[in-house]
């Protein structure tokens, strides 16, 4: 079930909550694809100098999650899990991107990957995950 | 035999796995089920699934070049998507996603008959290359 007129709420909402803190923002939006991206800064580095593997484990979760809710009906939305990642290459500064995509949806489980790409388009990570139907608005989502 | 044909190792021979195509980067791989690889639920084995979708990430990185020599995989992730039932044959396509000078990572998609998706899965392998 395609969900176009959330696909387009989400397209059109302010950054909130952890996404304002990161700075992370939803930049493409259509049912069972959504793009999120954040500008690399050193807030969002660790120690060794590169973008720290939980801010890009973030925004992939996000998308995924986000491009599975834009094929739920109003009142539900999901939660993670089950998530993997691999990091492939490291990035310091610039755009990122996270490309969540739906893979399968079931009635109890929903399947979605995320590609998450460098200003250049080179793959930094690549992430799939497993969530949960929820009710929406209950605090889980 | 050819190349495609000759299978690559006992345990290949053993559970029927057959190369069916190799471009470079992905490697398909098919596994005919028998009531051998049965689980309690007279469904195939997850297990069968996670060996057949592991050859063929495991075949797709021979497809590169510089070649490589030796791999052994280190992760080895699937969700389960559908049952597979005893008796169709499943075709797992492995693919490369990123290719390094000591780690390769995978991805692999396993079908049922008419392309219903069975499995996705993913696999990181250590890897020794040829020189350049």
């Amino acid at each position: 079930m395609k969900n176009v007129r959330r696909a387009q709420e989400l397209l059109s909402a302010d950054p909130a909550g952890w996404m304002e803190t990161l700075g992370a923002r939803i930049s493409e939006s259509e049912p069972g694809r959504v793009v999120l991206e954040l500008e690399a800064g050193p807030q969002h580095r660790h120690g060794g100098g590169v973008v720290q593997g939980g801010v890009i484990t973030q925004i992939a979760d996000a998308a995924m999650g986000m491009s599975l809710a834009t094929l739920q009906e109003d009142g539900m939305w999901n939660t993670t899990i089950e998530l993997k990642i691999n990091f492939i290459r490291p990035v310091v500064s610039g755009r990122i991107r996270a490309v969540g995509r739906v893979v399968e949806m079931k009635q109890t489980l929903l399947f979605s990957e995320a590609d998450v790409v460098d200003e250049q388009g080179r793959l930094v990570a690549r992430a799939s995950s497993t969530c949960m139907p929820v009710p929406e608005g209950q605090g889980r989502e | 035999m050819s190349e495609l044909t000759r299978a690559p190792s006992r345990a290949w021979a053993w559970l029927g796995l057959t190369l069916v195509e190799t471009r470079e980067g992905t490697a398909t791989v098919e596994m005919p089920t028998t009531e051998d690889m049965a689980n309690v639920s007279g469904f195939v084995h997850g297990g069968m699934i996670s060996t057949l979708a592991d050859s063929a990430m495991g075949r797709s990185l021979r497809t590169l070049t510089p070649g490589v020599v030796r791999a052994m995989s280190f992760d080895l992730k699937l969700n389960f998507i559908s049952a597979a039932r005893i008796g169709e044959t499943l075709r797992a396509t492995g693919r490369v996603v990123h290719a390094g000078r000591r780690t390769v990572v995978t991805e692999c998609r396993v079908e049922g008959p008419d392309g219903k998706l069975v499995a996705t899965a993913s696999g990181t392998f250590s890897v020794t290359r040829e020189k350049e």
